[in-house]
């Protein structure tokens, strides 16, 4: 896929995610199809668009049925960002009308950023005020006003296990599989096929991970929790004190909910190198991650 | 199974009435727009299609409509048509709206006749009357049918009743003012294309307008295919005029309406085209075609039975077979075919939605979607090694050189494989945009003109409200514009292909939002994404909002970097120093923020030593300080600058005076 295209709306510049995120908020949801070709049109791959949307707080999907939905707007203060508040959830034509109206009319003392932009996502839109205004700045417009939203939902996310995260289910024999070798982080044949670890399996329609611990075989439905239920000795995660951010190991991505989590803490999709980085984290909430997914936690000085 | 009874189901003969019905809804079906011009363009496919839908075998659906008309009408070789007076006179009088005229299935075997003539028969009337009396198995008469000369009233009649009494919604029937010759002119009429120029269309319809179309006129597509001239004399004038340009599309759409997806050869033949699908576990090629009732066919020595709406699987060597040529498989007990076309040597298949059997699968393409694996099945070794370099390519099973290389990116395929090698693509259709409903898109996201292939390859101009935007290509693609909001129709090639369609600026109503979301204490919380919301008592999350809400706790901002220092409603005191701009704020190039904020702990005060600054930041009355507060309030005194949140003003220089006692007392 190309770079998304720039497009010039309303005297405003945006790309082809904010495009798709205006074009969902106005449907409401649809069927994966429609995402699919919607995306296609926009020159966005659309499982990469789904997860950067979904990751924002944007949009839904049910992988089950193949639908999608837009979250309904919301307004979340983020900590350490002079009290401004992240504009997530559906971003309607009316909603931007009426935010730009609502803030120009001097009723509430809130300010509102101009949009800033990010390559791989729609461009994060943040108002600032007093927080005896904000609420009721929301309040007028309906969009719900929470505080910390990332480090409630890790809080009241179930701590990852096998029983919790994958089903006891055995791979097919006669299909080719990988293991994941955790010293080079890198999946690849071996002559052992069924070593305790996480294994990538070529099934018809796609690859599938599995992990095999003392003799049984369980199925992840979300691959991402696959590095760490095989290897929780392993360290993939990093928490840099002098960015106060989180660094993830690239071999080992967060499953959706965590990295919603910390990608509500800035309102800006991680920035992606060697590593996979989360800003404006703090060090409670890298823990409570870690402690999240039972894993090891590096503190970085 | 005799034609008077002949009902799939075994159930009642069909009448003549039931036959009318079914004629009618297969010949003049209801118009897009009223008044627009039809033909009564019946011939013996129309009569199979109508057939199938009453439940009959379609090779007897003649037989069986002649019995009808015959047993309703009295229809036999002493009397003939002589009936046909009195069944006109009283559809006349009838009062109105009048029910389908009873002579309606005998004006459609009268077109029917005239199709089946010659169309380069020199003397019209004596070659006309020997086929309809040969259908109605009327002996050998000589000359016209006794009573064929009431045609010349039935055939107004039911144009006036199309007219008058369905106030035109099924079309208005295009006549002759003198028809020529004079009575067959009525049916000769009706009929554009001949039995020779039917299996012509069938190939057209299936090479070009295999999938439902809209907005393309047929007429247009047909003037530009390649394969016309295999089309009769007679039918290709007609096409290319002009002046008839109604008639004949109205003769193409009736063909169309009719067509069952197979295509005609000589002496009635058919061939059915077969749609093949990949299992990867095995692997195996399964083959279906749109057989609506089970057929068995013939390979080789294999027999296989096919039931309607199901798959056989086919032995891998037909891989062999159809590399260079098409393969009919027969099928036993009938003149038709199943048809596999050339499959050359590498064979794609792509994960689609198959629509006639409503089934998702790896379908074979011809031309590749470009968001998706593809699964390549080839006995090109060249391009086996190039692709399977990562891969274990399958070949168990599969004919030597035969192998199956499986979730190829399309991008990886050499270009040359890449090009679309079915030139069956539509001819033009709409594509893309940000669609909000159906040919309802939101503005600036107008959709593209997508071309198949053209068959003379000359680029047709391209105009949206009468205002030209540009030219589209063969396998070309053109932006529709959709900067104003409201109705536009773009029109291509001067009429090829002419859509309306909206622009909105937002959609229809404001739609529910949250309909996905995560339930946080169900089982399968870590296993699957959101889900349908469902009431109940469990926590969610739809976006980054959690349900129920957290605690709403906020911080307490401050613009001044001097050092605070904080008193909760306990008594306790804290300090907050300002530690610098937050980085991130930097990296996510947020301008101008510069407040800081400390956590509002359950602080009653907020206190500036260096500005001299009291905030009482809740009114919460505070009976004890500890040492390290009563100093920090000790030393500010009584001479202090009240930042005032809320309530009266004097009330908190009240507080203040009390905290003060209390750091006194806490002092002594």
């Amino acid at each position: 896929m190309g770079r998304a295209p720039r497009y010039c709306d309303r005297g405003r510049e945006v790309n082809a995610y904010d495009r798709l995120l205006t074009w969902a908020s106005e449907l409401g949801g649809a069927d994966w199809g429609r995402w699919r070709g919607v995306c296609r049109y926009l020159a966005l791959e659309p499982t990469t668009a789904a997860c950067a949307l979904s990751d924002l707080g944007h949009v839904e999907f049910d992988w089950v049925d193949n639908r999608f939905a837009a979250a309904a707007p919301a307004a979340i203060l983020l900590p350490r960002s002079s009290g401004s508040a992240l504009l997530t959830g559906a971003r309607s034509i009316d909603l931007e009308r009426q935010l730009e109206e609502r803030a120009q009319d001097f009723s509430h003392d809130v300010y509102l950023h101009p949009p800033i932009g990010q390559e791989n996502g729609p461009s994060t839109w943040l108002c600032e005020g007093d927080l005896d205004d904000l609420p009721g700045f929301c309040a007028d417009l309906q969009i719900q006003f929470q505080v910390q939203s990332g480090r409630h939902l890790v809080a009241s996310l179930p701590a990852a296990t096998l029983e919790a995260a994958a089903m006891r289910e055995r791979p097919l024999d006669r299909l080719p599989r990988k293991w994941f070798d955790p010293h080079v982080r890198q999946f690849k044949r071996i002559g052992d096929q069924a070593r305790d670890g996480l294994w990538s399996v070529d099934e018809e329609r796609r690859k599938a991970h599995f992990v095999h611990r003392d003799g049984a075989w369980y199925r992840l439905s979300i691959r991402e929790y696959g590095p760490y239920l095989a290897w929780p000795q392993e360290t993939f995660l990093h928490y840099s004190t002098s960015q106060t951010a989180l660094l993830v190991d690239t071999e080992a991505p967060l499953p959706p909910l965590l990295a919603r989590a910390l990608t509500l803490q800035s309102g800006r999709l991680p920035r992606r190198g060697r590593q996979i980085h989360y800003l404006n984290v703090d060090r409670p909430l890298a823990e409570a991650v870690a402690g999240s997914l039972a894993t090891n936690l590096e503190i970085l000085t | 199974m005799t034609p008077d009874t002949a009902r799939a189901d075994g159930g009642a003969p069909v009448t003549l009435d039931q036959w009318n019905q079914a004629l009618f809804q297969e010949l003049l079906p209801i118009q897009p727009e009223p008044e627009r011009p039809v033909l009564l363009a019946c011939d013996d496919e129309t009569v199979r299609a109508a057939a199938k839908g009453l439940g009959i075998p379609a090779s007897d659906g003649l037989d069986c409509l002649i019995q009808a008309m015959k047993s309703a009408h009295g229809i036999y070789p002493q009397r003939e048509l002589g009936g046909l007076t009195g069944i006109g006179g009283s559809f006349r009088a009838a009062s109105r709206p009048r029910p389908i005229p009873p002579f309606f299935g005998e004006l459609c075997l009268f077109v029917l006749a005239a199709s089946r003539m010659s169309p380069e028969e020199t003397r019209p009337t004596n070659a006309y009357h020997p086929i309809l009396r040969s259908l109605l198995n009327c002996g050998r008469g000589i000359g016209e049918m006794d009573g064929f000369w009431y045609v010349e009233q039935l055939f107004p009649m039911l144009a006036e009743w199309l007219r008058v009494d369905l106030v035109g919604r099924h079309g208005r029937l295009i006549l002759p003012d003198t028809p020529k010759p004079k009575l067959i002119g009525w049916p000769i009429s009706q009929t554009v294309f001949r039995e020779r120029d039917r299996e012509v269309l069938t190939s057209f319809f299936h090479a070009k307008l295999r999938q439902k179309h809209e907005g393309i006129d047929r007429l247009r597509v047909l003037r530009r295919w390649g394969g016309r001239h295999q089309l009769t004399h007679h039918a290709r004038d007609l096409l290319m005029d002009d002046a008839v340009s109604d008639l004949v599309r109205a003769a193409i759409d009736s063909a169309y309406r009719s067509w069952d997806g197979a295509i005609l050869e000589s002496e009635g033949r058919r061939a059915w085209p077969a749609r093949l699908r990949l299992e990867v576990d095995g692997p195996r090629l399964l083959l279906s075609t749109i057989n609506g009732e089970t057929i068995r066919l013939r390979y080789g020595r294999e027999r296989m039975t096919l039931y309607a709406g199901g798959d056989v699987v086919l032995p891998s060597e037909i891989l062999r077979a159809t590399t260079d040529v098409t393969v009919s498989l027969p099928i036993e007990g009938t003149d038709d075919s199943v048809r596999i076309p050339a499959l050359g040597s590498t064979v794609f298949f792509q994960v689609t939605h198959d629509a006639i059997s409503g089934t998702s699968g790896l379908w074979r393409v011809t031309s590749l979607a470009e968001d998706g694996p593809v699964w390549v099945l080839t006995s090109d070794r060249d391009l086996a090694a190039r692709l399977g370099k990562d891969r274990d390519p399958f070949a168990r099973g599969l004919p030597e050189p035969w192998v199956l290389l499986q979730e190829v990116a399309p991008e990886d395929l050499p270009a040359s494989l890449r090009q679309p090698t079915d030139t069956d693509a539509a001819p033009i259709v709409l594509e893309g945009g940000l669609p909000l409903d159906r040919l309802t898109y939101l503005m600036g996201g107008g959709p593209d003109l997508a071309a198949g292939t053209f068959d003379d390859g000359t680029p047709l101009p391209v105009v949206v409200d009468g205002i030209p935007i540009g030219l589209i290509r063969s396998n070309g693609r053109c932006p529709v514009p959709a900067t104003k909001a409201g109705h536009h129709r773009v029109v291509v090639g001067d009429g090829l292909y002419i859509r309306d369609y909206e622009v909105a600026e937002h959609g229809d109503s404001p739609p529910a939002y949250s309909e996905l979301r995560y339930e946080l204490d169900h089982s399968t919380a870590l296993k699957r994404g959101a889900v349908p919301l469902r009431q109940g008592p469990t926590r969610t999350i739809s976006g980054a909002l959690m349900d129920p809400p957290p605690p709403l706790s906020l911080p307490i901002m401050r613009s001044s970097r001097s050092p605070v220092f904080t008193i909760s409603a306990g008594g306790e005191g804290h300090w907050f120093h300002y530690v610098g701009r937050p980085g991130w704020l930097s990296f996510a190039e947020l301008k101008g923020a510069d407040r800081w904020e400390i956590p509002d702990n359950d602080v009653a005060w907020v206190v500036c030593p260096r500005n001299g600054t009291v905030l009482r930041w809740r009114a919460t009355p505070i009976l004890h300080l500890d040492e390290g507060a009563a100093d920090v309030v000790m030393q500010l005194g009584a001479d202090v600058i009240i930042d005032h949140r809320h309530g009266p003003v004097d009330a908190d220089r009240l507080a203040w005076a009390a905290l003060l006692d209390t750091a006194t007392e806490v002092a002594k």
